[in-house]
């Protein structure tokens, strides 16, 4: 029996699919000889066997493939690489927002979906955490990205990277906010009585955490010259505690957050900006401008909440979570001016 | 499937027979065996199926849950190339988890990151890239320290990295083995178990079947009284009983055997006092076709002794005609099929006379092999006399066709073919003819049947046939005996000339009128039974041929009669036509001058009387002209003399007044004592007379005519006779319209309504003799 069950196995082994009646019938017999009686007696043998493998112990093991492999045979002692695998042709890289792990689920549930509707194939790239997606977008090393404004302005700026879709956040609207809050006990009561504040701001290239508030101090007057003192936590959520926590008497944050926050009372706002265009995909130097126009169309036709829904990974989270609309680089004059004030497109 | 297998297992079994045991006992037992071996070894299978799918699949949740979770925790790792995390996580797994062989994982960007100490094993590489990005059920590894699943996760989708874990599943090997070798244990005691306590009930269930053998044994040997006294309710009870009743029938079926037996005997032995032949022919082996048993009847038909038809193969006495039907019948019997039976064959004895045979058969078993029950009854007398009845059935049915056309009144050639039809289909043959003689003897073909050839072929009367009519005898012609006969030179309407015939005479009251000849295409014996018939027929058709001939006279009488009476009629209308122009003319006008006269003497009386005698006496003469005129017109009528004088006087006045004035001498030879006879007679007479004076009067020219009258005895004969020109009294009778014609014809039928004859004989220039002579009847006296 046991005999037998290694000859299945075997034979499994080769074809890499489940057995058939004419497979065992072929092992055994390797001649092919057409004789009506040898057949009689092949179908009578299968039975049998059937009946034997069924009620033997290792019959219900027997059925299940394997494979065969040696674990202390054949040892590689230097570095091995996975086999390489075949990968996509435009590369897509990204802004981190969230764990490196989400981001990727995320953007890469995009391109799955990027690719069903073109037919094009895409790979996500990580950009490195001590790299630049401006760098990589610029460079050639991606073709599109998924970035902020601020990113977009540097791109432009450095490489005449063109912008084609920007986001709607959950409203449906394709602007955003950047709100300046206090803790909820602060005596400001206007962005003027920062004058001589202490003051956090999220990543240097965040356009909620950094650019919009910089415009907002601007606007009233205010030059980082007038704050006591200002620093760059790297993220909205750090800005937020570093306020919440009293470190900082105001911090630049995203609308969203911001509201969330003043709902729960942990935050106070104590201005909102205008809504300036909202973060988008851009197209580097390298893309062909005919990849750049399937992939714009594509994207305009993204319905994250109805049909593509199934498709994306938690879209939600992301900064477009309603999908997309045509971008043009006139939008964002108010903000390129602020940034090259701010020296955000420098050099 | 299942019919097939069932049907093998079936066939093993037949095939192991010989080599199981043979004692009950010893089969019951080792069949307990084998059933509780199989319960093991199906529970064995059984349990280690759940046992195994349970394992399997406890095994497979805790390899996903771990992939998993170790994924999740290496993902950031991997993103970040972060190869000193992965590579601790990896050794966690390894270390913290039990039965985990072996944790490798990879990034987009890193090498893989693994557990083995002493390097990667390369055959690991095939089971890259996982093919799912959940871990799945894994992939099961035969390894050198036992099967492995291995369960591949990609914690990043959309990046090339994966995390790996073996698992090693030797915990359910081993557990599955525990488990086997108890349940095979635990069936081995059973075993042995069911083996003693299996021994033990089939010796005590068998007990009652060892004694029942006993007494099967013994009713086998004959003891057919033989009973088993056992309680119902159980099988063997139930056997018993069973095995009781079958015995009371067996017993039973023997003493109804032996009456059949005996009523059987008793059935042959009648059936052979009888007559009935009955023989017994082997239906199979080499033997097949051959007498087995015949009874004396049977042997005596085929005129043998039964001893000597034994052996002997039936077809044998049979007429070769009636082998082919034979076999058939046989056949049917075997087929079963009786719609044949009975059959007639024919039989040839040991004299060579041939036998009608009226059989029927059954198949039977006769000292041990198949055999045909031959029943047989001679039917050849009564065959005979069958063929005698359809024989005379035939001739009378013939004669009585023939009756059928001859009696109607049809013209005689319809008559002749008709008959000729009716004689050829009794007689069954297709060709035949009739020759009938004319009035002046020469022979005239009247009918034929079947002729392609007319007359032309035949030299009647000077062929054999002839001889037929000169001496009134039938005769059977052999055309092809050179006698001179042509009528094989007459074809039949299928072209093949006429080789035989048999001639009869057709007679009418002693006459010979024509042959009747009916003929054949072959040589064949007409025998007597046919010429008689044929002679029958002749007979009718000579008889149908008279009447023919008499209803044609009739037919011809009858004609005349109209004609005649027409004549009558129209004569009737001439004579009327000819008195209303004599009264006119004559009469009359006398009449009418009388009044002129009657009118001038009342004018003579008033004016001059003196003139009226003369007048009167004028009138006189004129009334009595016209009274002579009157009277002479009477007489033509009908002479009063012949009813006041009589016949005598009667012809003498007329004679005298219609001849003598026309100077012909009349010389009467009437005696006037003559008597008086009916008023019929006398009449009929005297308008013969009376037409026979006016002819010689009108025609014949006559210088002297003789008239005698004589009453003798029961007739009255009258004889008229002149010397004139005479005349063709054929051709006066056959010319239409003619007076003369019209007044013989007259004549002759006043005599033959009476039942007299008229004579008439004349020719030219011989003049003409004329004689009527009446038969008197009691009252015509």
């Amino acid at each position: 029996m046991a005999g037998l069950t290694s000859t299945l196995s075997r034979t499994w082994t080769l074809t890499n699919q489940r057995p058939t009646r004419s497979d065992i019938g072929f092992l055994h017999w390797t001649e092919h000889t057409k004789h009506s009686k040898i057949h009689h007696v092949i179908r009578r043998l299968w039975l049998l066997l059937s009946i034997l493998a069924l009620l033997s112990p290792l019959g219900a093991c027997a059925r299940e493939p394997t494979t065969s492999v040696h674990l202390s045979e054949n040892l590689l002692t230097e570095v091995v690489w996975p086999p390489v695998r075949e990968d996509g042709v435009w590369a897509f890289g990204f802004d981190r927002r969230l764990e490196p792990k989400e981001d990727v689920r995320m953007n890469a549930s995009l391109l799955n979906w990027l690719e069903a509707r073109t037919g094009l194939t895409y790979r996500l790239y990580v950009t490195p955490r001590d790299g630049n997606v401006v760098d990589d977008l610029c460079s050639g090393r991606v073709h599109f990205a998924i970035v902020g404004t601020v990113s977009y302005l540097q791109a432009y700026h450095r490489c005449g990277a063109r912008i084609l879709v920007r986001g709607l956040n959950a409203e449906g609207e394709d602007t955003y906010r950047a709100a300046i809050v206090v803790p909820p006990a602060s005596e400001l009561r206007t962005i003027a009585d920062l004058r001589g504040r202490t003051f956090a701001f999220g990543a240097p290239n965040s356009t909620q955490g950094h650019l919009i508030p910089r415009l907002m101090l601007q606007q009233a007057g205010l030059t980082l010259a007038d704050l006591r003192a200002y620093t760059y936590t790297g993220s909205h959520a750090a800005t937020a505690n570093a306020v919440t926590s009293g470190r900082f008497d105001a911090g630049g944050l995203q609308d969203t957050l911001a509201s969330d926050l003043a709902a729960r009372g942990l935050v106070r706002i104590l201005a909102l900006s205008e809504p300036y265009p909202s973060s988008g995909i851009v197209a580097g130097p390298a893309a062909p401008a005919k990849t750049v126009a399937i992939v714009q169309q594509a994207l305009l036709a993204l319905d994250p909440t109805g049909t593509d829904a199934a498709a994306l990974y938690h879209w939600e989270r992301s900064e477009m979570p309603r999908g997309f609309v045509l971008a043009r680089d006139a939008d964002y004059e108010d903000l390129r001016r602020i940034a090259r004030d701010v020296g955000l497109l420098e050099p | 499937m299942v019919g097939l297998g069932l049907s093998w297992a079936g066939k093993i079994l037949r095939r192991m027979e010989r080599w199981l045991p043979r004692r009950l006992t010893t089969r019951v037992t080792l069949a307990v065996m084998v059933i509780v071996v199989a319960a093991g070894f199906i529970t064995t299978g059984a349990i280690n199926q759940v046992l195994l799918q349970n394992l399997r699949a406890e095994s497979i949740t805790s390899g996903q849950t771990l992939t998993l979770a170790l994924g999740e925790s290496l993902a950031n790792a991997l993103v970040e190339g972060d190869l000193a995390a992965v590579q601790e996580a990896v050794n966690a797994a390894v270390r913290r988890n039990q039965g985990v062989v072996y944790a490798f994982a990879f990034g987009p960007d890193t090498p893989i990151i693994h557990t083995f100490p002493d390097g990667f094993p390369a055959d690991l590489l095939q089971v890259l890239p996982a093919d799912r990005e959940q871990p799945g059920e894994g992939l099961l590894l035969r390894t050198e320290y036992g099967l492995v699943r291995d369960f591949g996760y990609r914690p990043l989708n959309g990046l090339p990295a994966e995390v790996h874990l073996g698992i090693s599943q030797a915990r359910i090997v081993a557990v599955q083995r525990q488990v086997t070798g108890f349940v095979l244990a635990l069936t081995a005691v059973g075993c042995l178990l069911a083996a003693a306590v299996a021994y033990g009930f089939s010796r005590l269930a068998t007990y009652p079947l060892v004694e029942l053998t006993r007494r099967v044994q013994r009713l086998g040997r004959g003891h057919l009284d033989e009973r088993i006294d056992l309680p119902p309710g159980d099988e063997v009870g139930d056997l018993a009983a069973a095995f009781n009743q079958m015995a009371s029938d067996i017993q039973t079926a023997i003493q109804q055997l032996q009456v059949s037996e005996a009523g059987y005997r008793d059935l042959l032995t009648a059936a052979g006092t009888v007559g009935e032949g009955i023989a017994l022919i082997c239906d199979e082996g080499p033997d097949e076709g051959t007498f087995l048993f015949v009874n004396r009847a049977f042997a005596r038909l085929a005129g043998f002794e039964p001893a000597e038809l034994l052996g002997a193969n039936a077809a044998s006495i049979l007429h070769p005609d009636s082998l082919a039907a034979a076999r058939a019948a046989w056949q049917a019997i075997r087929s079963g099929d009786r719609a044949e039976m009975p059959g007639e064959f024919t039989m040839v004895d040991r004299h060579g006379r041939t036998r009608i045979l009226e059989t029927t058969g059954t198949l039977v078993e006769y000292q041990g092999r198949r055999a045909l029950a031959w029943f047989t009854r001679d039917v050849t007398q009564r065959k005979a006399r069958e063929e005698e009845l359809r024989r005379r059935n035939r001739e009378l049915t013939a004669l009585n066709a023939v009756a059928s056309a001859v009696g109607e009144p049809l013209p005689a050639d319809e008559i002749l073919k008709r008959a000729l039809h009716q004689i050829l289909s009794a007689l069954d043959l297709t060709a035949g003819w009739i020759f009938v003689l004319t009035e002046n003897g020469q022979p005239h073909l009247a009918a034929s049947q079947g002729l392609a050839a007319r007359s032309e072929a035949f030299a009647f009367p000077e062929c054999p046939c002839g001889q037929v009519l000169r001496e009134n005898k039938p005769r059977i012609v052999d055309a092809t005996a050179g006698e001179g006969c042509l009528a094989q030179h007459a074809l039949d309407t299928s072209g093949q000339p006429l080789m035989c015939h048999a001639t009869v005479p057709v007679q009418a009251r002693g006459r010979t009128l024509g042959v009747l000849s009916v003929a054949a295409i072959s040589l064949r014996a007409f025998d007597a039974a046919e010429m008689n018939l044929l002679a029958a027929v002749g007979q009718q058709i000579g008889i149908a041929l008279e009447n023919a001939r008499l209803w044609e006279e009739l037919r011809q009488k009858e004609r005349v009669r109209s004609e005649l009476l027409a004549q009558v009629i129209r004569a009737q209308e001439e004579e009327r036509q000819r008195i209303a122009r004599e009264l006119h003319d004559g009469i009359g006008q006398s009449l009418n001058a009388l009044v002129f006269g009657l009118n001038a003497v009342s004018t003579a009386l008033s004016q001059a009387p003196d003139m009226a005698p003369e007048l009167l006496d004028r009138l006189r003469v004129s009334t009595s002209d016209t009274v002579k005129e009157l009277q002479e017109v009477i007489y033509d009528l009908r002479p009063s003399l012949l009813d006041d004088l009589g016949l005598c006087r009667a012809l003498r006045w007329y004679a005298e007044e219609r001849l003598q004035k026309r100077g012909i001498e009349v010389v009467l030879d009437v005696p006037e004592e003559t008597r008086r006879l009916s008023s019929e007679v006398e009449t009929a007479l005297f308008r013969i007379g009376q037409e026979a004076i006016t002819n010689i009067g009108k025609h014949a020219q006559a210088h002297e005519v003789h008239i005698r009258l004589r009453v003798e005895g029961r007739q009255a004969c009258m004889e008229i006779q002149d010397d004139g020109v005479g005349f063709n009294p054929g051709k006066a009778l056959a010319e239409d319209n003619s007076r003369r014609g019209w007044g013989l014809l007259g004549m002759q039928e006043r005599a033959a309504l009476l039942g007299g004859q008229f004579v008439i004989e004349s020719e030219p220039g011989r003049g003409t003799r004329l004689c009527v002579t009446l038969p008197l009847k009691e009252g015509n006296i």
